[in-house]
């Protein structure tokens, strides 16, 4: 009897590979390019891809350089508070800015599937942050995952874009990209969330807290411009979830409610 | 002394021969001349082989038979040997490639595909790759240990049960994390004991930290913690496999192309 053993093995190989390729061909698209070699050592992780200018002409590298050193004067502030935390907590971790290698380029929210913010989620990245320079004239997108938010179901995901004008050379992008509001209060907010999941509930009401206030007056801003409805509707999702979740930090860390405990974001509402 | 004159003595009477007994004795002795050739007779089917020189062919078969079956698993087993060496050969520069961790995506999904589609072959590869904790190597072993999984569940379970049942600290947590994960979808009913070990194992954090190779945060240990409970949970309202199909596995007797049964 003709039995499986007895055909080639050829053949069953290339029926698998053309059987496989097809099963797993709508992956394909939407996965996203490695982004660094570099591991976590227990630090707050904060992804930066290279943004793609309109003219190819710049050296990406100094580029990219010029992007964190962007991001990390916007993170200054975050860092100072946790270095002196540590005298309360002596292990706290710090933030740590990564710039990707070129060829991780998220386009729009649906390249960070699941399984990709898992991963990030798994390898201590906290925040992602990319850029798209859309026409010549240096209008753009700015996106933001928040990867710690998704996980603890912040919002689902936390992932947001926020049209802006990023010129199209190196220097205004990185002009832009240097004093970030959002990028503040949002890297402030996964901190906090990745406090609260490590179960440091004293140090994540207070981070949650001044990332609540922080985005409350982006919202503010943005809404008084009046330029994106959305955004600002998704933002109010996010802050009041971040005070839902700052409130069970305090009841987590044994705080009774008081007038100091009270976040002043939630006098406002 | 007076010489007695001799007389004839005459004996009167009768013979009587009573004809019963000989009837008998004849009787008897037709029985027993009966049974005798009752006995020649009733020669059994190996008699009757024997005596017409069938079992030499017989013997002669059978002894063919076994031999042609052995030569054939024989044949067969070098066969087996000689694809698994040239797949090797073949498997090594799509290791190497998947080997960088920058390694481009679309380049990654390719050469994890076309790895998968050797079969049995490539698991112990994905395997290497699930144990390597970088964010790529972890990716690929999840994407390879399915497709191949797919079609050789037993054969992928059994690898995956030796990862979970490892206590040396060769592992990170997020690679016992990635093989839980790849248990349940396979649906590896053999790694159920392996799973609840694990749990048992890893009750506090400084338990799971005591045998792996990077340190998990607290956050890391309630995700692995609540994910094997979500396994075993999954593993037994899963559909079990046959008796008949786990006694053929038991046997190993399960032909190396067949598509096997998940459990």
């Amino acid at each position: 009897m003709m039995r499986w053993r007895r055909r080639d093995k050829g053949l069953i190989m290339i029926k698998y590979a053309l059987g496989l390729l097809a099963l797993f061909a709508t992956s394909v698209a939407i996965a996203l390019n490695p982004c660094t070699t570099q591991t976590d050592s227990g630090n707050y992780m904060i992804y930066v891809d290279p943004v793609t200018l309109a003219s190819a002409a710049a050296n990406q590298g100094v580029f990219l350089d010029r992007l964190r050193f962007a991001v990390e004067t916007n993170v200054q502030e975050l860092r100072l508070k946790l270095v002196e935390d540590r005298s309360r907590v002596p292990d706290m971790p710090q933030v740590v800015v990564i710039t990707c290698a070129p060829q991780r380029k998220p386009q729009q929210r649906t390249d960070f599937t699941t399984t990709e913010l898992k991963t990030l989620d798994q390898f201590g990245v906290v925040l992602e942050l990319w850029g798209l320079v859309l026409d010549t004239s240096g209008n753009g997108q700015v996106g933001y995952a928040l990867v710690s938010a998704t996980s603890q179901k912040l919002a689902n995901p936390a992932i947001y874009t926020l049209n802006r004008v990023l010129g199209s050379n190196p220097e205004s992008v990185q002009k832009a990209f240097s004093k970030d509001p959002v990028l503040v209060a949002y890297a402030t907010i996964a901190v906090g969330t990745r406090m609260f999941q490590n179960s440091d509930f004293a140090s994540a009401s207070s981070y949650l807290c001044t990332g609540a206030v922080k985005l409350s007056k982006v919202v503010a801003g943005v809404q008084k411009a009046n330029t994106d409805l959305i955004f600002v509707t998704e933002q109010k999702t996010l802050l009041s979830a971040t005070l839902d979740l700052r409130n069970k930090a305090l009841q987590a860390a044994g705080t009774p409610p008081s007038s100091e405990s009270t976040c002043p974001v939630e006098k406002t509402q | 002394m007076a010489e007695v004159p001799r007389r004839p003595l005459e004996i009167k009477g009768t013979l009587e021969i009573q004809p019963t007994d000989i009837a008998d004795r004849l009787k008897k002795i037709e029985e027993k001349l009966e049974a005798a050739r009752g006995k020649v007779s009733a020669k059994d089917f190996w008699d009757k082989l024997q005596a017409s020189g069938a079992t030499g062919i017989i013997s002669s078969i059978i002894l063919a038979l076994v031999g042609f079956m052995l030569t054939g698993a024989i044949s067969n087993s070098v066969q087996q040997r000689q694809m698994e060496l040239a797949s090797v050969e073949k498997m090594q520069s799509l290791i190497s490639a998947l080997s960088d961790p920058m390694i481009p995506e679309k380049d990654e999904d390719v050469d994890t595909t076309t790895l998968a589609a050797f079969g049995k072959p490539a698991v112990p590869a994905f395997t290497t790759f699930l144990g390597k904790d970088t964010p790529t190597s972890l990716r690929i072993a999840d994407k390879g240990l399915h497709m191949v999984g797919s079609a050789h569940p037993s054969w992928v379970c059994v690898h995956l049960t030796s990862i979970v049942r490892n206590r040396s600290g060769l592992y990170s947590w997020r690679t016992f994390s990635h093989t839980l994960d790849l248990v349940g979808d396979i649906n590896c009913q053999s790694s159920q004991a392996a799973v609840q070990d694990f749990k048992d194992s890893t009750a506090t954090i400084d338990k799971l930290n005591a045998f792996v190779n990077t340190r998990a945060t607290q956050k890391d240990f309630d995700d692995l913690r609540a994910q094997t409970e979500s396994i075993l949970g999954r593993l037994n309202h899963a559909p079990k496999v046959s008796w008949w199909r786990g006694l053929k596995r038991f046997l190993h007797v399960i032909s190396d192309d067949e598509v096997e049964e998940a459990g």
